[in-house]
C-alpha cells in the first residue's frame, strides 16, 4: 500500500492517497443523497489517519465546497434547488452561525466548552434520528389510516394536519411569500428566517456545517419535499463552505493536495448519491438518515464517554465507528440504488412487451 | 444557464459581503474569533518538487493568495467536474431530467 502514499507538503506528512478517494467516495455519496456536508465523519477521519486537527477541518472544508458544487449542479438540474428559499435561509444562517460562535467563545472563557457542545450533540442527535423515526413509524401510518377510514366510509378524506409545518405556514407574519419550487403556497419571510437563525445557531454551535439540522428543518418545520431539501440544503453546504475554505485557508490550515484527491472520489460519489436519490425517493432517504444521525449520535457518545471514564482507545473507537457507520450506509445507498434501477428497467421491458 | 450562474455568483458576493460585515475580525484573520495572536507556520522548501516547492512559497510569502487560490481551484475543479460528469454522461446517452415531487 505504501505505493499510494503521497507526500502532503503544508501539512508536513505522508498520506495514503487511496484512503484519501476512498473517504471523499463515502461522503460524496452521503452528501450528495442526504445534502450533508460530512465534515461529522470526514474531520475525525483525516484526524485519525494522522493529520492534526486544525489541518483536518480546513482540509475538510475545501473539499466539502468543491463536492457541494458538482453535487448542487446536478440536484439543480433535477429541479430540488429551491433557489428563492435557498437565498432566505443564508441570510437567517450567517446571524445564527455568528450567534453560535459566540456562545461557544462565552464558554470557552468559562473552560468547559468541549463537555458543553459534546452533550448537545448527543441530545440533538438521538433526539431528531428519535423523531424522525416516530414519524414513520407512528404518525405517517396514523395519517395513512385515517386516510383509509375514510375513504371506506365514503367521505372525502379530510386529514387532520399534524405536522409542524402546517402550522408555521399558516402563521400570518407579513410579507408573506410563496415557494412554488417547495410547492409551498404561502409562508411568512421571518419564519424562514427565524428556523435559520435557530439551525444556524446550531451549526455554529457545534461547530459544523449543519446539513444534518437544516435538512430536517426544511421538512418538518418549513413542509419541503424531501428531495427539495437535500438540493437546498446542497447549495447552503456550499456557501458555508465557501466561506470556511476561504478563512482556513488564510489561517494556512488547508492541504490543498489532500483536498483534490478528496475531491476526486467525492466527485464520483456525489454523482451516484445524486442519482440515488432519483431511485430512493421520500421515507427511504428520511429512514437512512435518521440511522446515519443515530450511529453518529453513538460515536459522540462514545467520545464523550472516553473524557467521563478516561478510556483513550474510546476516542480512537469513536472515529473508526462513525467512519463504518458512513461505509455501509454508502453501501446501502449504493444497493439499493441497483436493485431499483434494475427493477425499473425489467418494468419498462415488460411495458414494452 | 448564463443568467443562472450570474444569479449564483451574485448570491456568493452578496453572502460573503454579509459574513464579512457580521464579524470582518473573522475573514482578516482566519476565523476562530479569539483574540490571542494566531501561530504563523513557515514551511521549509528543501527537497520538495517544482510543484510543491511553488505552493509552499505562496503559502509561506502570500496567504491571502494562498487561501483565494486554494478556494479558486476548488471551486473551478466543482464547476469543470460538474459540467464535465453531466457532459460525458449525456455522451452515453444518462439524462439528468426533472424529477416529480409528491409524498
Amino acid at each position: 500500500m505504501d505505493i499510494f502514499n503521497i507526500y502532503l507538503p503544508i501539512a508536513g506528512i505522508q498520506f495514503n492517497a487511496l484512503l484519501l478517494v476512498c473517504i471523499g467516495f463515502c461522503v460524496g455519496v452521503l452528501g450528495g443523497f442526504f445534502g450533508v456536508g460530512g465534515a461529522w465523519i470526514v474531520t475525525p477521519a483525516l484526524n485519525i489517519f494522522g493529520f492534526p486537527m486544525a489541518y483536518a477541518i480546513g482540509t475538510d472544508l475545501a473539499h466539502i465546497f468543491g463536492k457541494s458544487i458538482i453535487a448542487t449542479k446536478k440536484h439543480s438540474r433535477m429541479g430540488n434547488v429551491d433557489w428563492k428559499l435557498g437565498l432566505i435561509a443564508c441570510m437567517g444562517s450567517v446571524i445564527g452561525v455568528e450567534l453560535g460562535k459566540q456562545l461557544v467563545m462565552a464558554l470557552e472563557k468559562v473552560g468547559n466548552v468541549d463537555t458543553v457542545v459534546r452533550w448537545v450533540y448527543i441530545i440533538l442527535l438521538f433526539g431528531l434520528g428519535a423523531f424522525m423515526f416516530y414519524d414513520f413509524l407512528i404518525l405517517q401510518p396514523k395519517v395513512k389510516r385515517e386516510k383509509e377510514k375514510a375513504t371506506a366510509s365514503g367521505v372525502e378524506p379530510t386529514i387532520r394536519r399534524v405536522s409542524l409545518s402546517h402550522k408555521f405556514q399558516k402563521l400570518n407574519l407579513p410579507p408573506m411569500i410563496s415557494l412554488p419550487t417547495s410547492g409551498i403556497q404561502s409562508i411568512s419571510i421571518w419564519i424562514i428566517i427565524g428556523i435559520f437563525i435557530v439551525t444556524g445557531f446550531l451549526a455554529g454551535f457545534l461547530g459544523v456545517g449543519g446539513g444534518f439540522i437544516r435538512m430536517p428543518s426544511m421538512i418538518y418545520l418549513i413542509g419541503c419535499p424531501t428531495a427539495v431539501a437535500v438540493g437546498t440544503d446542497l447549495f447552503e453546504v456550499m456557501i458555508s463552505a465557501a466561506y470556511g475554505c476561504f478563512t482556513y485557508g488564510i489561517s494556512g490550515r488547508v492541504e490543498i493536495i489532500a483536498a483534490l484527491v478528496m475531491l476526486m472520489g467525492a466527485a464520483i460519489g456525489a454523482q451516484i448519491g445524486v442519482e440515488a436519490v432519483k431511485y430512493i425517493r421520500g421515507y427511504g432517504i428520511r429512514i437512512l438518515f435518521a440511522s446515519m444521525i443515530i450511529l453518529a449520535a453513538i460515536s459522540v457518545a462514545m467520545k464523550q464517554a472516553e473524557t467521563i471514564f478516561h478510556v483513550p482507545i474510546l476516542g480512537t473507537l469513536s472515529g473508526w465507528f462513525v467512519m463504518l457507520a458512513a461505509g455501509s450506509v454508502t453501501m446501502i445507498i449504493f444497493i439499493r440504488m441497483l436493485i431499483k434501477r434494475r427493477e425499473e428497467k425489467m418494468n419498462q421491458k415488460l411495458f414494452n412487451t | 444557464m448564463k443568467k443562472k450562474l450570474v444569479r449564483l455568483l451574485l448570491m456568493l458576493l452578496f453572502i460573503f459581503c454579509l459574513s464579512i460585515f457580521i464579524n470582518p475580525q473573522d475573514v482578516i484573520s482566519g476565523g476562530g474569533g479569539g483574540k490571542e495572536p494566531e501561530i504563523i507556520i513557515k514551511i521549509s522548501t528543501a527537497g520538495l518538487s517544482e510543484f510543491n516547492k511553488w505552493w509552499v512559497d505562496l503559502y509561506n510569502d502570500h496567504r491571502l493568495l494562498y487561501a483565494l487560490a486554494v478556494t479558486g481551484t476548488m471551486l473551478s475543479l466543482g464547476v469543470i467536474i460538474g459540467f464535465g460528469t453531466d457532459l460525458i454522461l449525456s455522451l452515453f446517452g444518462f439524462k439528468t431530467t426533472r424529477i416529480a415531487h409528491h409524498e
